[in-house]
């Protein structure tokens, strides 16, 4: 199985990110602009600026919140399954990851300490783990 | 503004929430699309190469089965167990056939594979019929309800959907956490099948008579556990002091998972068939029914066997010896039950 979810390709994330990137550097500079047109006396132009830039701002926070929800969702993978496999004569355990056939209670291969043959004890699944 | 909102508010917010259930529609549409695309890979790794099972899996994804009538209640549960076994077998030779090459487990898992496929096709054709029915009526009433069930239903088919792995490849499954209990205590020991797709094995513990049933693994069955346990009750003569049944069952938020509790009662899942059976033979010959629960969330039921519930059936089994301890004497005879689908667990 590959990636469950919606994701986007890693072309169009990138565009994304630096779209809203732009868009946010934009507001930044209009709130620049709006503290110069205010200090210089011109209220009408400083509101207007101040305004434009809000806009900007909530409209970039929003993409990159939703750019985020699309990563997490990326993020959840298939878990890896591992086969722990113990010799009854001697103690022995091996895990290794699960290979198709592989059941709980099979005989599996020999020991490398006694070659008794060992028994396939669980086959479980790892915790997802997040980076 | 103001006016806006009073004339148009359940309009737009019928529309918000159309496209909330748009984004989860096509969510389930990936998850059936997977689900498809890994059971004709996987036929296709059995069967002729010449041939394609594609038309074949698509009409795979459409079965249905038509529950009983219940408008007269009576001997209505030998019905059902008609009709479903039917559709069990009806399904398993449909995929035997498409596969020649895989053997019986393997046509088993497949078998469960396709009912997962099923599954998710079910539930993906119902939510974009009422998803479209919403959308041509524009009815806020058919929305919100659609809406208010979304999150269980995403739930559930995610929860199947993790069950692929495991019955394509054919590892243990959270639910197997029952059976595994069973085949703790079956290992070593002489077993003979005793109903389809379900096996017995005697041993003594401690003195007592023990008998352990469980699905012949390790192909995914789930077994006929009910007609198994009559069986026995019926050829003992009742003469058994105690049935335990251990069961993977239901964690609640808040709950951790593997998690072990002790109760009263026939511990089994299903449609109730075989609830039905055990509790009317137990309750013929006055047989005490005991039930071990394995805590899981529906999320751990068909995804691979977490580290998890392996300690508690690691508890389980101990609960199993204490129980027998306590409430038999030696020389009795006791029958240990492990429930559940036994996929990548043997015996
Ligand atoms: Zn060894």
């Amino acid at each position: 199985m590959e990636e469950r979810g919606r994701t986007l390709g890693l072309g169009s994330l990138m565009t994304f990110i630096i779209l809203a990137l732009i868009l946010l550097f934009f507001s930044i500079f209009l709130i620049y602009r709006s503290m110069t047109a205010y200090v210089q006396g011109d209220l009408p132009v400083s509101f207007s600026y101040l305004i434009f830039s809000l806009m900007g701002l909530i409209l970039s926070s929003y993409f990159l919140m939703h750019l985020k929800n699309a990563r997490l969702r990326a993020a959840k993978k298939v878990p890896s399954v591992f086969t722990m496999v113990e010799c009854l004569q001697c103690g022995f355990k091996n895990i290794r990851s699960f290979q198709k056939g592989d059941y709980v209670l099979k005989r599996a291969e020999g020991c490398p300490k006694c070659s008794q043959s060992m028994l396939i004890t669980s086959i479980y699944a790892e915790a997802e783990q997040k980076p | 503004m103001f006016a806006i909102t009073m004339l148009y508010g359940q309009r737009i917010q019928a529309i918000i929430m159309l496209r909330n259930i748009d984004v989860s529609l096509r969510r389930l549409k990936v998850l059936r699309d997977n689900a498809r695309r890994a059971l004709i890979e996987t036929i296709r790794s059995f069967g002729d190469s010449s041939r394609d099972p594609t038309p074949e899996v698509d009409r795979l994804l459409e079965y249905f089965w038509i529950q009983p009538t219940n408008l007269d209640p009576y001997g209505i549960v030998a019905k059902i167990e008609h009709f479903m076994n039917l559709h069990d077998e009806r399904l398993r030779a449909e995929v035997g056939a498409l596969a020649p090459k895989a053997d019986r487990t393997q046509v088993v898992n497949l078998e469960n594979l396709a009912e997962v496929g099923l599954a998710l096709n079910t539930i993906y054709r119902i939510v974009r019929h009422f998803y479209l029915f919403g959308k041509k009526t524009m009815s806020i009433f058919i929305i919100y309800q659609l809406e208010a069930q979304l999150p269980q239903i995403i739930q559930e088919a995610e929860a199947y959907a993790s069950g692929m792995q495991a019955f394509q490849l054919g590892q243990p499954i959270g639910d197997g956490a029952g059976s595994l209990v069973a085949a703790k205590f079956m290992y070593g020991t002489e077993k003979w099948v005793i109903a389809k797709d379900t096996v017995a094995s005697e041993l003594s513990f401690e003195g007592r008579r023990l008998i352990v049933l469980k699905a012949e693994g390790p192909g995914a069955n789930v077994g006929k556990i009910g007609e198994a346990l009559t069986k026995i009750l019926e050829e003992n003569m009742g003469r058994i002091s105690l049935v335990i049944m251990v069961d993977a069952g239901m964690k609640l938020e808040g709950e951790e998972t593997g998690g072990v509790s002790e109760g009263i009662g026939a511990a089994i899942g299903g449609i109730g068939v075989d609830r039905f059976k055990i509790e009317e033979t137990a309750t013929k010959f006055g047989v005490p029914v005991y039930a071990i629960i394995i805590k899981e969330s529906l999320q751990d039921v068909i995804a691979p066997m977490k580290k998890e519930i392996y300690a508690g059936v690691e508890e389980a089994v101990n609960r199993v010896r204490r129980l027998i301890r306590e409430r038999t004497r030696e020389g009795e005879s006791v029958i240990l039950v492990g429930v559940g689908n036994t996929i990548g667990i043997g015996q």
